[in-house]
């Protein structure tokens, strides 16, 4: 039996009149990685959004229902909501490292975390640039400035900056659309690994990418969930004919 | 839709391929029937040459099968009809095998009713196999293809039937009529094994439509 991190029911959001999530039930189970998939627009970024309530951000967003973290309600107001970010990191589709050192930006959590000795953070930057297998090309330079690394480095190192904080789920949003062949299988296999210690969930326009690095594949279409299953169930022979005409390039 | 064009146009050339191979082997069987009814060896000898033909079939399946997985990344009911196109071509290569070993056979014995009539026998269910499976295959008839299995129970039948014969023949006769009916154990048993084959077909109709393995027989 799999241990779930989220347990969604019933999750409906709005940006003002516009109905971007329709009553999404679904859950997300411990070290999987779980691929979002579906055309632009059809609610896959809104909802990991939900997931560390970055959609609290926009003033028009409103949220209806229930989304479990860990077994605990945390779309409650009181809820910590710096704490669940903490524990629940992302990554967004194009790097966005902040104008500082490579230490420094992956430093900048746990500094915020209150952890000031030098050893300590050291330490911390070592281990997060080493599991984001950025560490042996930028360990020579790590006071340069992140701005000078390649675009795929960025994207490591923006994963290093997230596991910095030891989360237990990372949530990524298109991560590598804006990377070249060979910086995407680098992430790709680097979510490979990342899946022994954490829960991955991952928004990709590419049904290969799903295909190759997710264990669960969900279909989202107008803002409703309409098929999850494993992988494998999904590509060899989905349950319904819209995921099938979606997956096979039919429509979207 | 328009960017599925291309990729529709490549699928419906590898069915037309896979379809045009079944009734080329179809042919080989129906000529191999004729040429064991009229003893007719020089027939005989043509359908062994058109062997390399539909070697050649299964070889330009299996490439355009795999320029459609390089080119197109299929999923789904695309990819299992493209896998399913290279199980049928493995089957009906190593069935038209088996035309051929019956066209040495009619080569090089002397025709005698008693064996040509029992192998003769185990064409009119062969070859209403082939018709059903072109059907199905084209119609996606999935009843039609179950329906196969039927066909090939009753040769399985058949061979039990003449094997035990046969083999009787092997044991009380000596020389020239035991090796008569060796032979033509050898020559039942490829035609035994022809209705497997073709079963093996319908099934492959059946997973790229359901996506699930069914043993027929």
């Amino acid at each position: 039996m799999m241990t779930t991190v989220f347990n969604i029911e019933n999750l409906n959001l709005f940006y003002g009149d516009f109905h971007a999530l329709k009553n999404i039930d679904m859950v997300i189970y411990k070290n999987q990685v779980t691929a979002l998939i579906g055309p632009s627009g059809c609610g896959k970024s809104t909802f990991i959004r939900c997931l560390n309530r970055m959609n609290d951000l926009i003033p028009e967003a409103k949220m209806e229902g229930c989304v479990r973290f860990d077994g605990e309600e945390c779309q409650i107001g009181g809820y910590d909501v710096i704490g669940l970010r903490k524990r629940v990191g992302m990554v967004f589709q194009k790097p966005n490292p902040f104008p500082m050192s490579i230490f420094d930006n992956v430093a900048f959590g746990p500094r915020q975390q209150g952890i000031k000795q030098k050893e300590v953070l050291q330490g911390i930057v070592e281990k997060a640039l080493k599991q984001a297998a950025l560490y042996e090309e930028v360990k020579d330079r790590l006071t340069s400035s992140a701005l000078s690394l390649s675009g795929g480095q960025q994207q490591r190192l923006c994963i290093a900056r997230a596991l910095a904080l030891e989360p237990e789920v990372i949530l990524m949003d298109e991560p590598t659309s804006a990377l070249d062949p060979l910086a995407t299988q680098r992430i790709e296999s680097l979510i490979n690994d990342l899946k022994e210690d954490y829960t991955i969930v991952i928004v990709t326009h590419s049904m290969q990418q799903a295909a190759r690095i997710s264990d669960y594949t969900a279909f989202f279409y107008m803002g409703e969930l309409r098929e999850i299953d494993t992988t494998e169930k999904i590509f060899k022979a989905p349950r319904l004919k819209q995921t099938e005409d979606y997956i096979t390039g039919r429509f979207g | 839709m328009n960017e599925r064009q291309h990729f529709e146009r490549q699928l419906a050339k590898l069915r037309t391929r896979v379809v045009t191979m079944m009734n080329d082997v179809a042919d080989q069987y129906k000529r191999v029937r004729q040429a064991l009814e009229l003893n007719d060896k020089k027939l005989a000898h043509g359908l062994i040459a058109f062997d390399e033909d539909i070697n050649q079939q299964e070889i330009d399946i299996n490439e355009n099968v795999l320029s459609i997985i390089i080119r197109e990344t299929p999923v789904a009911t695309d990819l299992r009809m493209v896998i399913t196109a290279i199980k049928i071509a493995s089957d009906l290569e190593r069935v038209a095998d088996y035309a051929c070993n019956i066209a040495k056979y009619i080569i090089h014995t002397q025709a005698q009713a008693l064996y040509t009539d029992a192998i003769d026998a185990f064409f009119p269910p062969i070859l209403a196999m082939f018709d059903q499976l072109a059907q199905a295959y084209a119609d996606k008839d999935l009843e039609l293809a179950m329906a196969v299995a039927k066909q090939d129970e009753q040769i399985d039948d058949l061979f039990e039937k003449h094997v035990k014969k046969f083999i009787r023949i092997t044991k009380t006769e000596i020389n020239t009529s035991a090796e008569e009916a060796a032979r033509a154990i050898l020559v039942i048993k490829q035609l035994e094994r022809t209705g497997d084959h073709l079963t093996n077909i319908a099934e492959a109709i059946i997973y790229h439509q359901k996506a699930t393995h069914i043993v027929l027989n």
